[in-house]
């Protein structure tokens, strides 16, 4: 730690000489990861449908439970897989902290890189 | 008058206003310092199915249930596709926001978005701006939806349109003003509920009368065979697939009466239900709503008004009070928007104009008390502006979602995450981006370089943002502490005097 004056701070890095909250690191991460999940699903589901129906004349497209077949596999399959995904991956990767200003239970918040442990801890404190 | 259609609407209506008195006891019993959080956002109470269903509901409006069916009937399954890129809306939303934002609201009390960013970047500028923004784009924005929503229901109700406003204006104005967040938020679940019992049971009218999903496709394919196409009448291409998930599967958490839940909810698991059982959800109703919109054109093929698709799909098929029923659903997606707006404007009206610039020292209590003024004051607005609506409204309303999602989506992310973010580039990229989405819808569409507008300005305001970051001085001790320490390093900032570090 060193004394910062308020001109000092001018034009320089972002101070760094205080006790970060360690709950913030979790947010960061899961913030990327929904980010990156974003992303695939814009991709595959367009994907799916240019590929299957993009361009065909309405003669060549086959009608499956009532809908064209590629609105079945981008809408409706490639869709609810998509759905699905998100328990997935707040089951793997998200963390249950406490969101009360101190933290109710710090032991458990602060080991943010052992993620299954964090897990099973936290989920009783919530 | 039809009054076996109206009779379940008028129940409905009696049910918000049990509602509202409910959560107007609630709120009267608060502890003092909690009133106003209680009235704002439910003092941070919701758990897992009012939070899934009033994210659902405030961000989805009117467009599931109308609009998009409309768009489908005329172009086809491929706007169905489009639209479903909002399913993942409320993961989304919780997760980029995150519990990062859910703690700092509780460790500072933040009850509006401008809260956020009056502590984050201490500019009155960017304050003035972000509220300036969500007064003018929210008023107008909630004017359209009313009178969208009370032209369909003159031609199907056959009451007339001032009475049709003044009451669902009139309706929603006091229960949202006497209620606050927790009727807002309870009369959006169980809208919600009707909502996706409805759309079943319509389905299951709709194939019963066709005889099943194969004749259905028959009917599609024989009398329009264009509407399976890709992309087919909707002209849809790669660039809009793309504009349209960014705008509406990741911005919707930009949209401050959309990022208002986000400090509302209970706990982590409540967030974490919510943020996995809500793309479900979103999909169901986007699909289950769009899909009937196509299916529409095999019972009425040449509709005047497309957005009466899905209303009259609904009259047809079902016997008269069940519909009555249905039709309070669309009302009510109406009505749950508006709600949840009407307390954004409230809210920024009081804590960031008239106790920032007037009277400081109000007491928790009272501001809460002025708040349920303010909120009824701007029902009344809205009310009158629906009676007539002025012609500079529909400029306001064209750019309001995506003007919000321009001015709040980069200070939000990069005031929670960046530590070098400050109020210069915030400044720069609120003003920066809406004015490039403006430029390149109204003067110069060749700024948006042939892709829908909101993709440039959202670069625009990125890169503005990183270069006032840059260029403008790194953010005060006090702020990076208040919005990276612990409490306890917040506590100490107390101790010290701050007396001339704001300026």
């Amino acid at each position: 730690m060193r004394p910062m004056s308020s001109s000092d701070s001018q034009r320089s890095a972002p101070v760094n000489d205080f006790e970060e909250d360690p709950r913030y690191a979790a947010s960061v991460r899961e913030a990327w990861i929904a980010g990156a999940y974003w992303v695939v699903y814009t991709i595959v589901v367009t994907a799916v449908a240019w590929t299957l129906g993009y361009g065909k004349a309405a003669e060549e497209i086959r009608y499956v439970l009532g809908f064209p077949e590629w609105f079945l596999w981008s809408a409706g399959v490639a869709t609810l897989v998509f759905c699905l995904i998100p328990y997935v991956l707040i089951r793997r990767y998200f963390v249950e902290v406490s969101l009360s200003p101190h933290g109710e239970d710090g032991d458990a918040t602060t080991r943010t890189g052992d993620r299954t442990t964090l897990h099973d801890e936290a989920g009783d404190t919530a | 008058m039809k009054w076996d259609i109206l009779i379940p609407i008028i129940i409905y209506i009696l049910g918000l206003f049990a509602i509202g008195a409910w959560a107007f006891l609630r709120k009267k019993n608060a502890p003092e310092g909690g009133v106003t959080a209680e009235y704002y956002i439910g003092g941070r109470t919701l758990g897992p199915v009012v939070l899934v269903f009033t994210l659902l509901a405030s961000a989805a409006s009117a467009g599931t249930f109308i609009g998009v069916p409309g768009l489908a009937y005329q172009g086809g399954h491929a706007w169905v596709l489009v639209f479903l890129f909002q399913a993942p809306a409320a993961f989304i939303t919780l997760a980029i926001l995150g519990k990062k934002f859910a703690i700092l609201s509780r460790k500072h009390n933040f009850v509006t978005i401008t809260d956020f960013l009056r502590h984050r970047f201490e500019s009155k500028a960017v304050t003035a701006f972000a509220s300036l923004g969500i007064v003018l784009f929210l008023v107008a924005y909630m004017v359209a939806q009313f009178v969208g929503g009370a032209r369909l229901l003159v031609s199907i109700t056959g009451v007339s349109y001032p009475v049709l406003i003044v009451a669902f204006a009139g309706v929603v104005a006091l229960y949202t003003g006497f209620g606050g967040f927790m009727a807002d938020a309870i009369s959006d679940t169980v809208q919600g509920v009707i909502m996706l019992a409805g759309g079943v049971v319509l389905w299951v009218a709709v194939l019963v009368v066709l005889g099943g999903t194969t004749p259905m496709a028959e009917q599609l394919a024989g009398s329009h065979p264009d509407l399976g196409t890709l992309p087919g009448p909707s002209g849809i291409g790669l660039g809009d697939m793309f504009a349209y998930s960014l705008q509406f599967g990741l911005l919707l958490f930009a949209l401050p009466h959309v990022a208002i839940r986000a400090m509302s909810y209970r706990d982590s698991k409540t967030a974490h239900l919510a943020m996995w059982t809500g793309p479900l959800i979103m999909a169901i109703f986007t699909l289950g709503f769009g899909a009937m919109g196509v299916t529409a054109r095999v019972f009425f093929p040449d509709l005047d008004i497309v957005d009466l698709a899905v209303p009259n799909m609904v009259v047809d098929t079902l016997p008269g009070a069940l519909a009555g029923a249905l039709l309070a659903a669309p009302l009510a997606a109406i009505m749950s928007t508006v709600d949840s707006m009407i307390l954004v404007v409230s809210g920024t009206i009081v804590r960031d104009v008239y106790m920032e610039y007037f009277k400081p020292n109000l007491s928790d209590r009272r501001a809460s008390n002025v708040g349920t003024l303010v909120s009824i004051l701007i029902g009344v607005i809205v009310l009158v502006l629906a009676l007539r609506p002025p012609d500079a409204l529909q400029y306001l309303v064209v750019f309001a979602i995506a003007g919000l999602q321009a001015v709040f989506a980069v200070p939000l992310v990069g005031g929670l995450y960046w530590r070098r973010a400050n109020a210069l580039g915030a400044m720069l990229s609120m003003v920066g981006g809406v004015a490039w989405y403006i430029a390149s819808t109204q003067w110069f569409p060749a700024m948006a370089m042939g892709i829908l507008p909101i993709v440039n300005a959202m670069v625009v305001a990125v890169l503005l943002f990183v270069l006032g970051g840059y260029l403008g001085s790194a953010p005060p001790r006090h702020v990076l502490v208040k919005f990276w320490g612990t409490q306890a390093e917040i506590d100490r900032l107390g101790a010290v005097p701050q007396g001339g570090v704001r300026q």
